[in-house]
């Protein structure tokens, strides 16, 4: 008896190390039922499967749909998974809008239409040499009408010729947007420029005195969400990437969709954005294109795009250059996103748009379903 | 590292028996001596290490699947204890997220208390009570990947028959009931794996009287 203790210590490792694995716990955000049950067809939506699957939609890493409150599509395809962190490329500007509605909400920034030079006192020397920057506004970063020369819709992010790309060679990258070549007084003509978003990033951190910019998006809107599933990455001077910075799972991607579905609240009615900013950044600000409207660092399909595509299904939406894309569509009460890794594609007429027009499309065949 | 902790333990049941064998050859006898020796029935154990193994089947949704069962005990006199791990062996697949089937698995590792209530010559009856905790996991089928995961408690009191055909060696069978508390899965609720269970398994001992 005197091996007792060591017997007994042995037999407790055992058992420990049947029950101490970690694994991942089940998302407690959504329910989960069957496309049918919600007015999707199921049989549309296993062909589309399949052909994700096949790769005939290229390179489509996860899909999700959630709808009425219900997850009802979940898979992942090309060896992720649920936990598999995906870079999502410009859709992380879609943070940078919400974050902005929070720091407005807490009194930060008074309004839209205060020029940013107040709160950039380290590019001073910028807004010296270009006074007419000294006119650019929230409203115009957001707006994609802050006037300077920037090729990010003409000329794929990915190339050397691309401003975009140039950008990240450079150590600042806040600094060299705003120190581009003024083409047009500030709300004068719309250029698409995601590289706006990280003037916000550094106008944002100028502000936060108290904790990092990080922190904040991590305490105000990302905890309240239960994310989990991400991580940041910096530009060389160590501001907070918040134009692609953000590498996140495929599931807590569609948590930020479901809350703008939502108007700002979370599943458990909690408030965390407010209501007037999720609709003004939802509904179209400017035209772009004749299919693509501009909400603020969100996207607005055209009534003609819908008229012709989605039998007037209205739907806003953010992607990535490599087709990371939540599509939302309010009146099916329905978010979709599709975790796309297609470079050199058109950033609005891709495969995952196409995704999204066969799920649309399975709305319609939802009566034929058994 | 699990099979190298059942090997350590393994290990250290054979250095124990050796060591009693060599304990025993180390008496010297004197030639002149007469020695008797009886040996005594060897169904009276009074205290021992044993291991177990064996199979239960136990209840999944509307049916019934096996669980493997891996056991360490103890036993003094008529009271014994012990370590076990339990490992569902079924197939049980549904389509839990759609459109993916997945596989369901769970195993929990459980502490034994019991008292034997019942011993004649090669026939014994115990009485015994487990508590265990463990993990429920959905697998998905295309890719093995676990997908979600549920900690709960079981609660199992059971009857156990041994024989004992040879020494040291004894066959058992059991019948229980298995209560599931605390599991919070998707498809599967508590009274899913509640229910009576039955199983049978081998069980080898080093006793000593």
């Amino acid at each position: 008896m005197r091996y007792l203790p060591a017997i007994v210590l042995i037999g407790i490792i055992i058992s420990s190390c049947y029950v101490s694995e970690e694994l991942p716990a089940d998302q407690k955000a959504w329910g989960y039922d069957f496309p049918s049950s919600v007015g999707l067809s199921n049989s549309v939506l296993y062909t589309l499967d399949n052909q994700i699957d096949s790769r005939n939609y290229a390179e489509i890493n996860g899909l999700i749909i959630i709808k009425d409150d219900k997850l009802v599509f979940e898979n992942y395809y090309n060896g992720h998974s649920r936990a598999s962190l995906h870079p999502i490329g410009r859709a992380t500007t879609s943070i940078a809008a919400l974050v902005l509605g929070l720091l407005i909400e807490q009194g930060y920034i008074a309004n839209l239409d205060i020029p940013i030079s107040n709160y950039l006192p380290e590019y001073q020397n910028i807004f010296d040499s270009y006074p007419s920057k000294k006119n650019i506004t929230f409203r115009h970063l957001l707006s994609n009408q802050m006037g300077v020369s920037w090729n990010e819709y003409t000329v794929n992010t990915e190339r050397a010729e691309s401003d975009f790309y140039q950008m990240k060679l450079q150590s600042d990258w806040a600094g060299y947007v705003l120190s581009l070549n003024q083409e047009a007084p500030p709300g004068l003509r719309l250029v698409l420029n995601s590289g706006s978003s990280m003037i916000l990033a550094k106008i944002f951190e100028n502000i936060l005195s108290d904790v990092s910019l990080e922190e904040f998006i991590d305490n105000e809107l990302f905890k309240p969400l239960n994310m989990t599933n991400y991580e940041w990455s910096y530009d060389p001077s160590g501001t907070l990437d918040l134009c692609t910075g953000l590498s996140i799972s495929t599931l807590d991607f569609t948590r930020i969709g479901y809350l703008m579905l939502n108007e700002g609240r979370w599943t458990d009615k909690r408030r965390i954005i407010n209501r007037d900013w999720i609709l003004d950044c939802t509904l179209p600000q400017t035209p772009f294109l004749e299919d693509l409207d501009f909400g603020y660092f969100w996207w607005v399909f055209t009534d003609q795009f819908n008229s012709i595509y989605t039998n007037d299904t209205n739907a806003f939406w953010i992607t990535g250059y490599r087709g990371e894309s939540i599509f939302i569509v309010p009146e099916e009460n329905m978010v979709i996103t599709v975790m796309a890794n297609n470079p050199y594609s058109n950033i609005v007429y891709n495969q995952s748009l196409n995704v999204y027009l066969k799920i649309i499309e399975s709305l319609n065949f939802s009566e034929q379903d058994s | 590292m699990k099979k190298l902790l059942l090997w350590l333990f393994l290990s250290i049941s054979l250095t124990l028996a050796y060591g009693q064998e060599v304990a025993m050859d180390s008496i010297s006898v004197q030639s002149n001596d007469t020695t008797r020796v009886e040996k005594e029935p060897f169904i009276k154990f009074e205290s021992g290490v044993f291991l177990e193994t064996g199979f239960q089947m136990t209840p999944v949704a509307t049916g019934y699947g096996p669980t493997s069962q891996l056991f360490i005990g103890l036993q003094y006199k008529s009271i014994f204890g012990g370590f076990g791990v339990y490992n569902y062996r079924g197939d049980y697949q549904t389509t839990v997220i759609f459109p993916t089937n997945f596989n369901l698995a769970y195993k929990y590792g459980a502490g034994r208390l019991g008292v034997r209530a019942y011993d004649s010559k090669n026939f014994e009856i115990n009485a015994q009570i487990q508590y265990g905790k463990g993990d429920a996991v959905w697998i998905r089928e295309s890719n093995d990947e676990k997908f979600i995961r549920s900690k709960f408690d079981i609660i199992e009191p059971q009857v156990m028959a041994l024989f004992t055909p040879i020494e040291q060696v004894k066959l058992f069978a059991t019948l229980g009931y298995k209560s599931m508390h605390n599991l919070d899965f998707v498809h599967l609720s508590n009274k899913d794996f509640s229910g009576i269970t039955f199983g049978f398994g081998i069980r080898c001992g080093i006793y000593q009287q």
